[in-house]
Parts: C-alpha cells; sequence; structure tokens
C-alpha cells in the first residue's frame, strides 16, 4: 500500500554467540546489515582474509562445476518442475549439512582440475600432429630416409613447392642460370607442384633470388629417421593413442560429475554463504567479550526477529535507534497483492525516498488503460488473458515471479474489454463482424481518429492532475509549506479551469461557465505571474521592518516599492507562466496512445489482407499458406506491439506522471539473506 | 501523375523509416553480439534492446498500407487523383519517413549503449529500455501526423 516503515537497530551481544547470530539472521533474511565500511574505515583483520580465502575456494569449485557440466547425464527433468523450481535442487537443511561435512570437495577439484589440464594437453599435441601430418602428405612419394643428411660439403638438398603453371618455366632457368642444380618433381596437386632441389651451396643466392620470382616457396621437413609414409603411419598411432587417453579421462570425468557434480554444487553456495557471513562480520563492533551490529528492519519485523534470536542465545540485546542525519534507509514497497504486480512497473524506475509517496497504485489504473489503448484489439485481448493465466496455472509459476505475466494477464482483460468498444477484432473490418459485435461497438478508430486522440489527451489531462493532487496531499500530509507547493495549486487550478473552458465552450456550448472558466483562469494565472517574478524592493523593506518596526517610512517604502517594481516584477514573472509549456507538450505526449492502438489495428487488417491475397492466388496449397500467414502475422503483431504497449505505458508513467510528485532515487532493500545459487531448502 | 505521387509517398515511408530501421537494429544487434558472446543467458535482454529501433520500419509500412487503402490501390481499382492530390499524399508521409529513419538510427545508437547496462547490471535492463524508447517518441510524432493527414485528406 505504501512505502513501508524500516527502522534501524542496534544489536548487542555476546561474542561467543556471533557465530550462531550470524547464522540465524542470514537464514531469516529480515535484517539489511549496515555497511560500516561506508561510515567508516573499515576494519583489517583475519575475517576479512577469510573471506578471501573462503572466495578463492568458491572459485575453484566453480571451474570444477563448469568443467563437469559437459559430462553430466541429461537428467529428465520436465519443464513445469524446472520451472516451479527455478532449477534449483530442492534439499533438506539435514541433508545439506550432511554433504558440508563429508564431501572432501579439494580433492575433487584438484583431481578435476588436474584431469581437464591433461585433456587439454593431449588435444593439443594431437592437433600439432594433424599438422606434421598435412604436410608430409605431400611428400609420401619420397622414400628415403628424412633424417639422412641434407649436407655436403659442397651440395645441399631443399624442398619446396610453387605454382603447378610456372614449374616449366622454372626448371628451364635454373638449368641455365644455376647450371649446378637439379630439379626433381614430386607431385603435382591442387595447382601446385612439390619439388626436390639439389645444388651446389654456393649457387645458393643465385637460386634463391630466381626462386622468389617463382613464388617458389621452401618447405621443412621433419628431420625424423623415416621416410614420410611411415613417419605419418607412426604419427597415427601416436594420435590414436593419444585419443584413447582423452577418452579414458573424459570417461573418469563423466564418472566425477555423476559422482560429484551435487555435492560440489552444494559445496559452492556453503562457500559463498560462508564468505557472505564473514563479510558481514567485518561490520561489527567488537569489545573483549561483546559486539554490536546495526542494521535495518522492517519495523513489523522485529517482534518476529527478537523471537527468532531468543531461540538462538538469550544474552542479546536489541534496541530500535534513530539513524544519523548522514543515513538514508533503504525502502521497500507494499501493496495489496491485485496491485503487486505492478510494483515491477515502479521498479523500472526506482524506488521513491523513504518520505515519498509509493506511485504504485496511483499508476496501476492508468497503465493497464493505457496498455489497453496500445492494442485495442479483443481478439489479442483473449488471446494475451488466456495465454499468461494458463502458463502460471500449467507451469506452476511461483509467486514471486508471477509479477509480469500477471500484469500481462490484466492488460489482456483490459484489452479485451476496451478493444470490444473499439470494435478491434483480429483486425477484421467492422462491417463484417457479426451484429451482435458490431453493437457493441462504440468507436471506429479509423473513421474517428479525432475522438480517440481526443480521448487519449483527456486521459493525459487526468492523470497530470492526479499528479499534481498526489503532490498536494502528501504535502498538506507531511505538513511541508513551500513555494512551490503553492505553485503546484496554482497550476493545478489554472488546468482544472483551461480544461472546463475548453469543455464548456466547445463540447457542452455553455457560455457562461466558458466565461467564467476564463476569468478565473487569468486571475489565477496573474497570481502565478505575481508569485514568480522578483520583488526588487523587498529585502529594503524588511530592513527597515527589521530597524524601526512598522514606522511611516515602512509604509510609504512598501507603497511606492510595489508600484515602482510592479513593472518589473511583471515582466520577470511571466516566465512562470512558461511552465504550460511543459503541460500541453506532456498531454501531447499522450498521443502516442492513438499512433500505437492504430498501429496494431492496421498491421492486423494488412496480415489478414496479405492472407486472403495470397489464397486468391495460389489454388489448393493457398488455403495452407494463408493459415501459415494468419498465425505467424498475429503473433508477430502480438509481439511487437504487446512490447511496445509495456514499454510506452510506461514511459507515460515515467516522464510524464511521475515528475509530478515524485523524486525518487530510494536505495534498495537487500537483505542479509542466504540465498543459493544451486539449492533451495525445503521443509 | 496523381496516384504515381501517392504511391511515391508511401514508398518514401517504407524506405526510409525502414533505413532507420535497418540501420538501428543493425548497430545494436552488433552490439548485442558482444554481450551475448559473453553472457549467454542475457539473449532474450539483448533481443528486446535490438528490437527497439525496429519498429520505424513499421510504422512507415503502416503509413504506406494506409496510402494504399484510401487511393484504393488493395481494392484493385485505383482511383484517379489529381496532381494535388497526389502532392498531399507525398508531402503526408515525409513525417513518418525522416522522423522515423533518424530516430530509428539513434534510438539504435542508445540501444548499443543500453546493452552495457545489460551487460553489467541485467536487473537495471529496464531502464536501457526507457531511455531507448525515449527516442522513439519523434517517431510516433511524425506516425501521428502522417496517419492523421492521410486519413483526413478526402479523395472522393
Amino acid at each position: 500500500m505504501a512505502v513501508s516503515k524500516i527502522v534501524k537497530i542496534n544489536l548487542f551481544s555476546l561474542k561467543k554467540h556471533e557465530k550462531g547470530v550470524l547464522d540465524f539472521l542470514h537464514r531469516s533474511g529480515a535484517v539489511q546489515i549496515i555497511d560500516k565500511k561506508r561510515l567508516e574505515s573499515g576494519r583489517e583483520d583475519e575475517t576479512e582474509q577469510e573471506a578471501v580465502d573462503f572466495e578463492r575456494r568458491s572459485l575453484e569449485v566453480d571451474f570444477a562445476i563448469k568443467t563437469l557440466e559437459p559430462y553430466k547425464k541429461k537428467e529428465k527433468q520436465s519443464l513445469v518442475e524446472k520451472i516451479s523450481t527455478g532449477g534449483k535442487m530442492q534439499l533438506k537443511p539435514a541433508e545439506y549439512k550432511d554433504i558440508v561435512a563429508n564431501c572432501n570437495y579439494q580433492e575433487v577439484t584438484a583431481k578435476v582440475k588436474e584431469t581437464e589440464q591433461d585433456i587439454q594437453s593431449l588435444e593439443e599435441k594431437n592437433k600439432a600432429l594433424e599438422e606434421e601430418k598435412e604436410l608430409l602428405t605431400k611428400w609420401t612419394n619420397l622414400n628415403f630416409d628424412l633424417s639422412d643428411y641434407r649436407e655436403s660439403l659442397k651440395g645441399k638438398l631443399l624442398f619446396g613447392k610453387l605454382p603447378q603453371n610456372l614449374f616449366e618455366e622454372f626448371a628451364k632457368k635454373v638449368e641455365h642460370k644455376v647450371v649446378e642444380a637439379d630439379i626433381l618433381p614430386i607431385l603435382e596437386e591442387d595447382n601446385e607442384s612439390f619439388v626436390v632441389v639439389t645444388l651446389a651451396k654456393d649457387k645458393y643466392e643465385a637460386f634463391e633470388t630466381m626462386a622468389f620470382d617463382f613464388n617458389f616457396e621452401e618447405v621443412e621437413l621433419p628431420a625424423e629417421g623415416k621416410t614420410p609414409a611411415e613417419h605419418i603411419s607412426q604419427l597415427n598411432k601416436t594420435r590414436k593413442d593419444n585419443k584413447e587417453q582423452i577418452r579414458d579421462l573424459k570417461g573418469k570425468l563423466t564418472r566425477s560429475a555423476k559422482q560429484n557434480l551435487k555435492d560440489l554444487k552444494v559445496i559452492y553456495d556453503y562457500l559463498t554463504w560462508q564468505k557472505e557471513i564473514d563479510e558481514a562480520k567485518t561490520n561489527f563492533d567488537l569489545t573483549g567479550k561483546a559486539f554490536r551490529v546495526s542494521a535495518w528492519v522492517q519495523k513489523e519485523h522485529i517482534n518476529h526477529l527478537e523471537e527468532g534470536l531468543k531461540s538462538v542465545t538469550k544474552d542479546f540485546y536489541l534496541a530500535e535507534v534513530s539513524p544519523k542525519k548522514k543515513e538514508n534507509a533503504p525502502v521497500i514497497i507494499e501493496n495489496r497483492s491485485f496491485i503487486k504486480p505492478f510494483e515491477s512497473v515502479t521498479k523500472i524506475y526506482g524506488l521513491p525516498k523513504t518520505n515519498e509517496v509509493d506511485p504504485t497504485p496511483y499508476l496501476a489504473p492508468f497503465f493497464i488503460v493505457y496498455f489497453a489503448l496500445c492494442l485495442t484489439d479483443a481478439g489479442y485481448g483473449i488471446i494475451l488473458a488466456v495465454g499468461t493465466y494458463l502458463a502460471i496455472k500449467v507451469f506452476k509459476v511461483p509467486k514471486d515471479k508471477q509479477r509480469l505475466l500477471r500484469l500481462l494477464m490484466y492488460g489482456g482483460i483490459a484489452t479485451f474489454v476496451i478493444g470490444a468498444l473499439y470494435g478491434g477484432w483480429f483486425g477484421i473490418e467492422s462491417e463484417q463482424l457479426p451484429p451482435i459485435l458490431q453493437k457493441i461497438q462504440v468507436i471506429n478508430p479509423l473513421n474517428q481518429v479525432m475522438v480517440v486522440l481526443g480521448i487519449a489527451a483527456a486521459l493525459g489531462y487526468i492523470q497530470i492532475l492526479t499528479g499534481i493532487i498526489i503532490k498536494l496531499y502528501w504535502s498538506f500530509k507531511s505538513k511541508v509549506y513551500e513555494k512551490d507547493v503553492l505553485m503546484d495549486a496554482l497550476w493545478f487550478t489554472i488546468l482544472l479551469f483551461g480544461g472546463l473552458y475548453l469543455v464548456a465552450s466547445y463540447a457542452l456550448g455553455i457560455a457562461l461557465l466558458a466565461s467564467v472558466s476564463l476569468i478565473i483562469l487569468l486571475l489565477v494565472a496573474f497570481l502565478v505571474v505575481w508569485f514568480s517574478g522578483t520583488n526588487l524592493f523587498k529585502k529594503k523593506i524588511n530592513n527597515i521592518k527589521k530597524k524601526e518596526g512598522k514606522s511611516s517610512q515602512y509604509y510609504t517604502w512598501l507603497i511606492l516599492g510595489n508600484i515602482i517594481g510592479l513593472p518589473i516584477r511583471l515582466i520577470s514573472g511571466i516566465l512562470g507562466l512558461y511552465t504550460a509549456v511543459g503541460y500541453i507538450s506532456d498531454i501531447l505526449s499522450y498521443s502516442r496512445l492513438l499512433a500505437l492502438g492504430l498501429a496494431t489495428g492496421i498491421i492486423a487488417m494488412a496480415v489478414n489482407i496479405i492472407a486472403l491475397l495470397v489464397k486468391d492466388m495460389i489454388p489448393v496449397a493457398g488455403y495452407v499458406l494463408m493459415v501459415i500467414i494468419l498465425i505467424g502475422g498475429h503473433t508477430f503483431n502480438i509481439a511487437i506491439n504487446v512490447l511496445g504497449a509495456y514499454i510506452h505505458s510506461g514511459r507515460l508513467q515515467f516522464v510524464e506522471f511521475f515528475p509530478k510528485f515524485l523524486e525518487g532515487g530510494g536505495e534498495v532493500f537487500i537483505p542479509f539473506k542466504r540465498e543459493g545459487k544451486y539449492i533451495e531448502f525445503k521443509n | 501523375m496523381g496516384l504515381a505521387l501517392a504511391i511515391a509517398g508511401a514508398a518514401f515511408a517504407v524506405i526510409f523509416a525502414g533505413i532507420g530501421s535497418a540501420v538501428g537494429v543493425g548497430t545494436a544487434g552488433r552490439a548485442g553480439a558482444g554481450v551475448v558472446s559473453e553472457k549467454p543467458e542475457l539473449f532474450g535482454k539483448v533481443l528486446l534492446l535490438e528490437a527497439l529501433p525496429g519498429t520505424q520500419g513499421i510504422y512507415g509500412f503502416l503509413v504506406a498500407f494506409i496510402v494504399m487503402l484510401q487511393t484504393g490501390l488493395l481494392g484493385g481499382t485505383p482511383k484517379e487523383l489529381t496532381v494535388a492530390q497526389g502532392l498531399v499524399i507525398f508531402a503526408a508521409c515525409l513525417p513518418v519517413a525522416f522522423g522515423g529513419m533518424l530516430s530509428g538510427i539513434h534510438q539504435g545508437k542508445v540501444s548499443a549503449a543500453g546493452l552495457n547496462i545489460v551487460a553489467k547490471q541485467p536487473d537495471k535492463s529496464g531502464n536501457a529500455v526507457i531511455l531507448s524508447a525515449m527516442v522513439e517518441t519523434y517517431a510516433l510524432l511524425g506516425l501521428v501526423i502522417s496517419i492523421l493527414t492521410v486519413l483526413f485528406f478526402k479523395l472522393d
């Protein structure tokens, strides 16, 4: 219903109960421990060291989990189960304790790490062997031992390749110019010639320059004691051996995954929690035997908290204290279950401050109507409402994750109602609708665009007035009387009578009401000018009043000052009317409701027309295509427009509505809470 | 000639708004691929931000479609339009064409920047979406004017 009351508490107890108290707080998740490090310099001691150690260990376990995950046998978990548990293991507290006490996770993680490294190094080796083999396959025609000497006192043996079409010319040129050289082609493949060159050592340089011109590339062959063919078969054998080893190691990991993965996940959560507890400890104030901790807690949870602590120890003292000036209490908003889904809209913007109003209940009706106006198709509304309802029921979505779905369900229902009034049914033209549906239809948006635009603007007008009312009400309630509250009240009157003037003169045609409204509007506008203008002589007059009291000089100055200062005050005050531009542009912004509403309807119509065209163009198969186009097109239209409706309805709240009464920027209440990445406790 | 001008207007709406969306979605998509490569679990949120600049193209298509309806092109019997009428329709298509193109391109940039929020603080993705949607306002305003003009301009 509102911003929930959060108070600061101090909790004192004995050091020997520190662990028990912390464990309890962590389990209950009711408090946010105040981070002392933000206020004072942090306490350096072994707990921080310990926290770092826990983190290191949890990272090791995390690595092992990530390594083992791919080797896990696929568990047969139904989608329903997956969604309702959030994919987390359900564990009894006793099972958890058992695993934590008995699992030798350090040994397991070390082994997993070692195995994984072995696999990687073997795989790298095999890759190198593969490359070597690739190289050798071109040279299998050589039938001499590669480890033989490739150099003599005067001669040299070279391997190389060059483009096939250049080979003959190359061979000729080498024979002519280098003379003491011999080129022997070994293989011609893929437009390349592989050759063995024997030449005199002192001619090598001459050969090299020539070779460069012909794109001759030297190839390094491994100098091991085998012919290439033999060498390849040996490589193959090694590779096969390695592969077998890898398979063995992987089998090891698969076994380990089956045996240890579950435990490792539990340990991971355990280590993370220990780290959290240690980090919390650094925020404790200590004496020789006792400790103190400050925390935020919801006021209504204090009793519950005290009860719980009693079950841990009797030696404690808990007191509510008022926060320091610099401290801002975190914020929780709480609403009735019907309104709760709309909190997700508020949270996109951020939370209100502790002393501000929770906008959720006020935005809810507007949001849902805007959402419906952006869709305006009763058919889509039904699909959305039924679809989200079924999703919640069939998948047994847990309550705290239902919010968005619920919101869309409400949106679907509202869309159904408004869509029926607008005569939108899957984009079918109104003349072709069944008579009953035609009767319900009140507006045809395509023929009465101005009416729809008027409705959108009127809604905007109402919402902006609502925003100012909330601001005024809240200011009176918390007894804040500042100048901007007065200005808001004045603007409220101007907007109210401005609206009345428009309605009276254009819609109702009551001239008297119109002129009365106009007069009031102008009067209030004058007040706005008056109050926003600068009073030049204010200081002077106040000074005289302070010095002499209400003397005759004071009255002279008061009257003269105001008369002389009046033109300046009025001219400077006119700028104050500029606010009106803001209000008008706010109201114009609501025209997006018209645009998005028409967009949905017309795209739906386009889908229908295209589907019918296809049916007429292609015989027989046309019917199938028509159905496919209808289903695909309308699904696409629903998806894209639900997205647009959600975003733009939200934007109208954030940009047009909230600034009228809300500053926002409240800190989120982050409870000190035991929340597992992999496990969840069941009772 | 009149009809040709009207159709040219429809084409303008589709082409330019489409260019805006294509560039915008492209920009956001490229940035999005980077996020997904690091955190594949965020794909849904990334896709959402990538899809946002895509609406301009739809708005352009929408106006073109209304023009085709109004000129009777979809019914099979196009109306005879004077040059003046054609010019009016053509001009009416311009707001959505250029509003869509430029806002699409820039919305893409905002979406791409918003992906930083998605990557670093996935809980705050809603803010990135709203930031990006702010740009779309101007495509919507263009759309409103284009639709109003085309619908209100009676051709008979």
